[in-house]
């Protein structure tokens, strides 16, 4: 299985956001990091067909990113997601099975695991808006991974959580990295560290550094050089 | 995918019934349809001092309608000919003679003079009104079609029958018909027994209901705005833009799913709004007779063979048809202006313009009638019966047709939705 993103360009007006980037990503964690504004945002977005791309193509096993076979096998976890106030937690994640075409037997089942899974099994009846930032967070990733993804997008997962579960999280996204492809964007550059077995540093819209991290070095350093905001001699 | 889509329109209808404007644009909106027959029975009569025969006193107009529908329809059955109209104006001389022209006054047989309240050029007799309220419409009848000067104890059912005929040729030539058109009306009214049968009061909750149920066509439009405006914008405004349009289903089937849902809780409103308005006219001013009365007794020169009530039916039934492109035109504008207050402006701007410019000068013919046919204009301004035709294959009243071109640019807009949906990027 293989994503492939092949000189992919994205221009709003004066802006280039995403300047003609070119990748091939395997199963496996990737971890995407950038300053505000570099453009990964945007690159999420094209990835997951939600922005279409000015220039290039985005493909997952030849599988155009605007077929719906793509989607079929896509998770996504935006960075600031909405919800709606005044749907139960299992309401949400059961309105998400039916838009992924999730047979209904199906999507009951797998939307109370995955309650089960973020911790939210008790609270499944109560409405989101009750829920803490937190909650929602772990919400998010359930959503995402409704439809056991091949190919799974996370942005800022970890953000909003307490130390414990994002540790916790941390881990479920590496499991997940076994068999799908995961690309991983947060500014908490030890989640980074941790999980992902390749790194993309991306600034300007272009990723200007792109390969696999050695867990000894600091990664933290390396990213400040790479982005012009501190020295690295490692 | 179809259960899929089951569960999303489930879910759409869900998320728009948890919206709490919604219920109070719905239960305000029905309330004033409801209450919408009420000044005609709210009024009050006075009767003065010398007629009551003591102190100034005051009458209901809802008494006074109770009592036309307790009063037994004594003329019920009988035909409208010579006999009848010479009746009527024997009857009902001695008033217009007598006092003030037009309306009446005092009545040599009546003991109580009414007037309505703080109007004193007007007044009737409240006996004479009531137990005489069969002579009355017959009187309106004849007035319309002839005028007070020939309405002697000479005038004959032929001279009346000729009138509306008259009547009814000048109209068809100042709505601009053809030849061929009020050909095909003759052959309509042929279909009309004269002379005409009574049936006791036609004019009623039915009647009531056929030329004033627009305004709740506008109320329906205005529900539509305030529940649907928001309806597409709401993804983006709530930041579940993302989440939906990256899913196998975010696309055209969602799309779907959010037009039903739109369209059933547009639909839906539009019954309930309707039927308060039915309820509340059929309780005040009464169902009576209506089923068997035939419409050219309130109106003479109304062409088509139809009843009182079939015709209030059709009105309610056209309204409501019309609930489907309202809905769809608010929706279609939600996706051009991308937000829920800009889509709301908008509609309410395209609302004011049509209230505002109910009709187009006849000396545009064919914009005066496209423009008719506008679903927020339709039947305002009383154009109820209006007979001008549209030509679809063969021939087909207002009414027939209206809904032909609502349901082809209900499928156009929902089109030009969906062009617009897909187009419009995630936020």
């Amino acid at each position: 299985m293989e994503l492939t993103i092949d000189r992919l360009s994205k221009q709003f007006q004066n802006k280039i956001a995403v300047d003609r980037v070119s990748l091939r990503l395997s199963p496996g964690v990737t971890g995407l990091l950038g300053p505000n504004g570099a453009g990964k945002t945007t690159l999420m977005r094209l990835v997951c067909g939600i922005l279409k791309p000015t220039a290039g193509s985005v493909s997952l096993d030849g599988t155009d990113v605007s077929a719906e076979e793509y989607r079929a096998v896509l998770g996504y976890l935006p960075q600031d997601f909405g919800y709606y106030p005044d749907f139960t937690g299992l309401d949400f994640l059961l309105y998400m099975s039916a838009l992924k075409g999730l047979e209904k037997a199906h999507a009951r089942r797998r939307s109370r695991e995955l309650m089960d899974l973020v911790g939210l099994a008790d609270e499944c009846k109560k409405k989101v808006k009750t829920y803490s930032g937190g909650m929602r967070q772990r919400l998010g990733i359930a959503q995402a991974l409704l439809n056991d993804p091949k190919l799974l997008v996370l942005d800022e997962p970890t953000a909003g959580l307490d130390p414990k579960e994002r540790v916790r999280f941390r881990e479920l996204i590496a499991s997940l990295g076994r068999d799908s492809v995961v690309l991983l964007s947060t500014h908490i550059v030890s989640d980074v560290e941790h999980i992902a077995g390749r790194v993309l540093i991306m600034s300007a819209g272009q990723i200007v550094h792109d390969g696999a991290w050695d867990k000894h070095e600091d990664l933290e350093r390396f990213y400040l050089a790479q982005v012009g905001e501190g020295g690295y001699d490692g | 995918m179809m259960g899929n889509f089951g569960t999303l329109y489930r879910f759409e209808l869900k998320k728009l019934c948890q919206r709490k404007m919604i219920w109070i644009a719905l239960a305000v909106l029905t309330a004033a349809a409801a209450l919408l027959p009420a000044p005609q029975v709210t009024g009050k009569m006075y009767i003065s001092a010398d007629a009551a025969g003591g102190e100034d006193q005051f009458c209901s107009l809802y008494e006074i309608v109770q009592r036309q529908r307790d009063d037994p329809a004594e003329l019920a059955g009988r035909e409208l000919d010579t006999d009848l109209i010479q009746e009527t104006i024997a009857k009902l001389a001695i008033i217009s003679r007598t006092t003030t022209p037009v309306i009446g006054s005092s009545s040599a047989e009546s003991s109580v003079t009414v007037r309505q309240a703080g109007q004193d050029e007007t007044a009737w007799t409240l006996d004479g009104y009531v137990i005489q309220g069969e002579y009355w419409n017959i009187w309106n009848a004849l007035e319309s079609m002839v005028t007070t000067e020939k309405m002697t104890e000479d005038l004959t059912a032929g001279d009346y029958y000729a009138a509306v005929d008259e009547e009814r040729a000048r109209a068809y030539d100042s709505w601009g018909l053809t030849e061929v058109e009020a050909a095909w009306w003759a052959a309509r009214t042929e279909k009309i027994e004269t002379p005409l049968t009574l049936t006791g009061h036609p004019d009623g909750g039915w009647t009531y209901l056929a030329e004033s149920a627009y305004v709740v066509n506008l109320f329906i439009f205005l529900f539509a705005i305030i529940a649907l405006g928001g309806l597409f914008p709401m993804e983006r405004q709530r930041r579940t833009d993302p989440l939906v349009r990256c899913a196998r289903n975010g696309g055209t089937p969602l799309y779907a799913a959010k037009l039903l849902a739109g369209l059933t809780v547009c639909f839906a409103g539009a019954v309930l709004m309707m039927a308060a308005m039915a309820a509340s006219s059929l309780i005040l001013l009464g169902p009576e007779d209506a089923a068997t009365a035939v419409q050219q007794l309130i109106n003479p020169i109304y062409g088509e063979p139809m009843t009182v009530r079939r015709l209030a039916l059709t009105v309610c039934a056209v309204y409501l048809a019309a609930s489907v492109i309202h809905a769809a035109f608010v929706m279609a504008v939600s996706l051009c202006t991308k937000g829920g207050t800009a889509a709301m402006a908008v509609c309410f701007g395209a609302m004011l313009l049509f209230v505002m410019v109910p009709v187009i000068p006849l000396s545009h013919p064919g914009l005066s009638q496209a423009w008719g046919l506008l679903p927020a204009v339709f039947g305002s301004n009383g154009v109820v019966y209006d007979p001008r035709l549209v030509h679809l294959g063969g021939y087909l009243t207002n009414y027939q047709a209206a809904p032909i071109p609502w349901l082809a640019m209900t499928l156009v807009l929902a089109g030009l939705g969906l062009g617009l949906y897909r187009r419009t990027p995630g936020k």
